[in-house]
């Protein structure tokens, strides 16, 4: 019963917390540009992050240790402080562009500007962490995050034709613009196969002591959640081509995606958008700054835990605290909170292999795994993702300069 | 076969050579793709005019239906009549301007007539 519970849980956490600043920033760019032909990198993506998601979840729950301590006890202090460091500059830019998204979320809703809500939202953000329990954090922001499904809910009201929809799942290149839909392909790709999300999720197996007896329910946690969760994702790039591409209007700035919302369900749409947007980047800055405190704490062999008193994880609280506090001076810095999602998202496309190789290496070392290290497909699946990574790192950044100027 | 290194691993054979051609090929499409993105600088500019244009009429019909609060709108048609001004487009940031007051001044009346007008135009 209560691995039921479990299961129950972990499959609304996955889809109440699967969107986020970079997921909502891409989709509602893509399909205001170019319609639902983007949806295929949103399902490519899913399935490499369903895999990986599976695969952080086994690692843990077999192992009893998180990835980033495995990956430093393995390969060596002087290896790991590549992908650590890589990883954390990604994160704290990735949680400075969450923190804008909640602060845009308030600008819409009250007209006071964004950067004025930078200080109150981290403080928001530090006080949780610094007072509730993983559960509470996890389960409490996921049951919020499920006002996402209101895409979905718009999506159904504006009737889309399920043939043009199902033409989006077909990957094709536009006869114009075609460096700038390849630049959206990777932005997703990135947006998508996040590695905090499998970094969390592996700490969250050890944080919940879990082992062998629950490798099922992670599998149908990581295809169920996984799958649901990237439904809202396309609902957002659906609902961008129904109702802003047909206006002509480019998702230039978080207050050009409201309408989205508004078209299909009146004032009501508009405080659904701002409370999706809100909640959505509000629960994947709590996840990051609790990924850069079990990166340090994990890395450096600390006592960590968000289940503990401060005092007695002290240093894991001390590094969150400082991540919050830095990713609120790049918000405070004033950049457009758009623009540094988009570029955050082009440089964890760029980190990707750098983390995916030592993992793939972990996920095949019978010593941590036995007889539940990686099949064929699972590793022929982290390979294609590794491939794709590489494609992505190549192409997001010079893209994302040229493209997206 | 001389010359040519093969590396045998789970997934078949690794050929060094066709892995280069890969690569620079792959680099070659980059760079088309990067020149081509800088190549249009000016239609971008003008569709992102446009697309601001479009952001302050959607924006100002539903402002005037009651769909969004004044705040999101003024601050929206503010954003949208500054990137006009500085786009291919200036002179459509003046009719924005005149919505902006209408917001301000909270008279929906004069901003539906102004959309009309626009509208007709």
């Amino acid at each position: 019963m209560k691995k039921l519970l479990n299961v129950a849980l972990g499959i609304l956490t996955s889809i109440g917390g699967f969107l986020d600043a970079g997921s909502i920033a891409t989709s509602a760019q893509a399909g205001a540009e170019f319609g639902y032909s983007l949806l295929w990198p949103i399902a490519l993506g899913t399935i490499c992050v369903i895999f990986l998601i599976e695969m952080s979840g086994r690692f843990s729950a077999v192992s009893g240790s998180s990835i980033t301590s495995a990956m430093r006890k393995r390969f060596g202090f002087p290896f790991f402080v590549v992908p650590f460091a890589a990883g954390t500059l990604v994160n704290l830019l990735v949680l400075a562009s969450e923190i804008g998204g909640v602060c845009i979320a308030l600008e819409l809703v009250t007209g006071v500007a964004f950067q004025l809500w930078a200080v109150p939202v981290a403080l928001a953000l530090w006080g949780l962490l610094w007072f509730a329990t993983f559960d509470s954090i996890e389960y409490g922001s996921a049951a919020l995050g499920l006002v996402t499904l209101a895409f979905v809910v718009a999506v159904v009201l504006l009737r889309p034709e399920a043939k043009e929809l199902a033409r989006g799942f077909v990957p094709t290149l536009p006869a114009q613009e075609q460096a700038h839909y390849l630049f959206f392909v990777v932005s997703i790709l990135g947006a998508t196969i996040a590695p905090y999300l499998f970094l969390f999720y592996s700490s969250g197996v050890v944080e919940d002591k879990w082992d062998k007896s629950y490798l099922r329910a992670n599998r149908v946690i990581s295809v169920v959640g996984m799958g649901f969760g990237a439904m809202i994702s396309m609902a957002v790039l659906a609902a961008a081509a129904l109702t802003l591409k047909p206006l002509g209007i480019l998702v230039e700035q978080y207050h050009q995606a409201a309408p989205m919302l508004v078209a299909p369900m009146g004032l009501a749409g508009f405080y659904l958008f701002a409370a999706s947007l809100g909640i959505a980047c509000f629960g994947a800055a709590l996840e990051l700054s609790l990924v850069i405190g079990y990166t340090f704490a994990q890395g450096f062999g600390w006592s960590w835990g968000e289940s503990l008193e401060p005092r007695q994880a002290a240093r894991f609280s001390a590094v969150y605290t400082l991540a919050i506090v830095l990713a609120m001076l790049i918000v405070l810095s004033g950049l457009n909170p758009l623009k540094l999602t988009m570029f955050s998202m082009a440089l964890t496309a760029l980190i990707l292999p750098v983390s995916m190789v030592p993992f793939l290496v972990l996920m095949n070392d019978e010593q941590y795994l036995g007889e539940h290290r990686n099949g064929r497909l699972s590793n022929a699946v982290v390979l294609v993702t590794i491939v794709l990574a590489s494609l992505i790192a190549l192409a997001a950044i010079p893209l994302e300069i040229m493209g997206s100027k | 076969m001389a010359g040519r290194c093969y590396t045998d691993s789970a997934f078949g054979i690794f050929r060094p050579a066709d892995a280069v051609i890969a690569v620079v090929a792959r680099l070659a499409f980059l760079l088309v793709l990067v020149l081509a993105a800088c190549g249009d600088d000016a239609d971008k500019e003008l569709k992102s005019a446009r697309s601001w244009s479009a952001t302050a009429l959607a924006v100002g019909r539903h402002w005037t239906r009651g769909e969004v609060p004044s705040a999101y709108a003024r601050d929206t048609l503010r954003h949208a009549a500054d990137e006009l001004r500085k786009g291919p487009l200036p002179a459509a940031a003046a009719p924005v301007d005149e919505l902006v007051q209408a917001v301000d001044r909270e008279d929906r009346a004069a901003a539906r007539a102004l959309l009309e007008a626009l509208a007709r135009e």
